[in-house]
């Protein structure tokens, strides 16, 4: 129980320290403007050029969105380190490997989570002008952090792997964006229909239209789950990768 | 006590390290030497887990470090080479964050520390604004934070002016007290000044290990004697090395007039004598006749070469 305590003291410490240094920095209030300003974008089309206003526009939006945003967050959290040499002090505190990949995944979840809520203003306007389903926008806002979690976990390895932000931003954004792209039905079309389910169930978005209809199937859970899971053994090996070769 | 025990580590093709051990007693201050490249930066990492070994163990008093890491090294104090750090955090900031995780770290123990070090006017300056002399004494702080009883510090003088130099050493010095202390040098000056014990590195192996004054008697079996003559090289030599007591004369300048010749000899006293009777049997002018003291230089060199 005390071992426990102090791991996830450990985790709470450089969470909150990696956060400080995001909201210090511009790139978290860049990211939240760019953010809110594409998906708001995205609701106003909707009431302007359609007369209808609803979330699905916008989750889908900030789905999109949000394949951008999160490598521009998780670009920093281990090449900056690596580059600046930082990475020694860090892995020389009292901090095991996995703490330290906890924590850095929980403060870019949470810089997530602020981006995501930073929307909340739209099913506000939406509840006063209309009478929205809100299960429906709590069931999207939900999909929209678990694919977030998702982003951040792939960006975090790719991130690992890389001294240099910029060439961690790209890769992560190409990696997301073509698992993103291959469940898009623009894309399924111009395969032959034997491969659709194969590439529809290997997509991120694919799993997130289904949870942003308020459908909570298992499989789309287990998805995300094996994807975190997969993200983190491969992250944290490549971890290990550098205490046995250096930076 | 640190026992460094078998360490060996390979980059790609190359051996960084071959089965090094050494050991610095409990309450010592070890000065840790060798040419760049010879292994004592990655020695350090390994120390400090930063880097795995390929094989070997490191013990603090019994325990080895990979057993209960984030245990032990609540007790261990590093500054690495160059010195990296936050630069975007203040001065405060960055030394609260390293003791909330080292834990149980009492405030009148930390405002000792910036104290000691000299940061009590720096704290809420950003590190990335302070000169390199104050940087390293935030790397020092940070190094001291927390139930810290044994110290690896990698080149902690290195980038600094002479003044900001001797700040630092007798920091370390004034910091000594009852710790457990590896540091590495490249100014061998700094290291006969303070360390009890010295551990010379020597591509990838342990060269030698021991006090200054053993390893020099050791290891230096020659003592020079320096003469300022006008003795032509070529004739002392000539009437010199007759004597079985010297083996070698030197000189960087030949040339006329005075030259300052260094004579490698077993016994300086018998030399310095013999030396004195020859300028004078020649009618040769002498101006200068001593014995150099033997440096920490001098033992470098022997056992690097």
């Amino acid at each position: 129980m005390k071992n426990y305590q102090a791991n996830a003291r450990n985790i709470l410490i450089l969470m909150l320290k990696e956060l400080k240094d995001a909201f210090t920095s511009p790139v978290a209030y860049i990211v939240i403007s760019f953010f809110t300003i594409v998906v708001g974008i995205a609701f106003a089309k909707d009431i302007f050029v359609t007369s209808q206003a609803d979330m699905r526009s916008v989750f889908n939006t900030a789905s999109l969105v949000l394949v951008i945003v999160v490598p521009a967050i998780t670009m920093r959290s281990f090449a900056e380190e690596r580059q600046s040499g930082t990475y020694e002090i860090l892995s020389t505190l009292p901090l095991s490997s996995l703490q330290i990949l906890l924590a850095k995944f929980f403060a870019n979840l949470f810089l997530c989570l602020v981006i995501i809520l930073a929307t909340l203003p739209i099913p506000i306007i939406l509840n006063v002008i209309g009478q929205p389903n809100n299960g429906l926008i709590v069931a999207g806002y939900l999909g929209l952090f678990i694919l977030s979690a998702s982003y951040v976990a792939l960006g975090q390895f790719i991130s690992i792997n890389s001294t240099s932000q910029v060439a961690a931003f790209l890769l992560t954004v190409t990696l997301i964006a073509i698992l993103y792209v291959i469940g898009m039905d623009a894309f399924l079309q111009l395969l032959p229909q034997g491969m659709r389910s194969f590439f529809n169930a290997l997509s991120l978005k694919s799993h997130f239209d289904g949870i942003a209809k308020g459908v909570i199937d298992t499989r789309d859970i287990l998805y995300y789950f094996s994807i975190l899971l997969l993200m983190f053994y491969f992250t944290f090996k490549s971890i290990l990768r550098i205490k046995k070769k250096g930076l | 006590m640190i026992t460094v025990k078998n360490i060996s580590k390979q980059f790609s093709e190359t051996p960084a390290l071959d089965e090094v051990s050494f050991s610095v007693n409990t309450g010592e201050i070890a000065g840790f030497l060798g040419p760049n490249g010879a292994g004592k930066t990655t020695t350090m990492r390994i120390m400090t887990g930063f880097l795995e070994a390929d094989a070997g163990e490191v013990l603090y008093e019994d325990k080895a470090l990979h057993s209960d890491f984030v245990n032990i090294i609540k007790q261990v104090g590093y500054l690495p080479e160059n010195n990296p750090l936050y630069g975007e955090m203040r001065v405060d900031e960055f030394l609260l964050f390293a003791a909330k995780l080292k834990g149980n770290v009492r405030i009148d123990s930390l405002q000792k520390i910036v104290k000691a070090t000299g940061l009590t006017e720096r704290l809420n300056e950003n590190i990335a604004n302070l000169s390199k002399g104050y940087r390293q004494r935030v790397g020092l702080a940070k190094a001291l934070i927390g139930d810290v009883r044994y110290l690896i510090l990698d080149e902690p003088t290195t980038g600094l002016d002479p003044i900001q130099k001797e700040e630092i050493i007798s920091l370390i010095k004034k910091i000594a007290k009852n710790k457990t202390i590896l540091f590495s040098s490249h100014i061998l000056s700094e290291v006969s000044d303070i360390a009890d014990k010295v551990v010379i590195i020597n591509k990838g192996k342990i060269a030698a290990s021991g006090t200054g004054k053993d390893l020099m008697s050791k290891h230096l079996k020659h003592a020079i004697v320096k003469v300022k003559t006008n003795a032509p090289l070529k004739e002392m030599k000539i009437q010199l090395q007759k004597n079985k007591n010297i083996s070698e004369l030197e000189s960087n300048n030949n040339g006329k007039g005075f030259n300052l010749i260094s004579v490698s000899c077993v016994d300086p006293e018998l030399a310095s004598r013999e030396i004195f009777r020859t300028v004078v049997k020649n009618k040769w002018e002498l101006t200068e006749l001593y014995t150099e003291k033997q440096s920490m230089e001098s033992l470098f060199k022997e056992i690097t070469k």
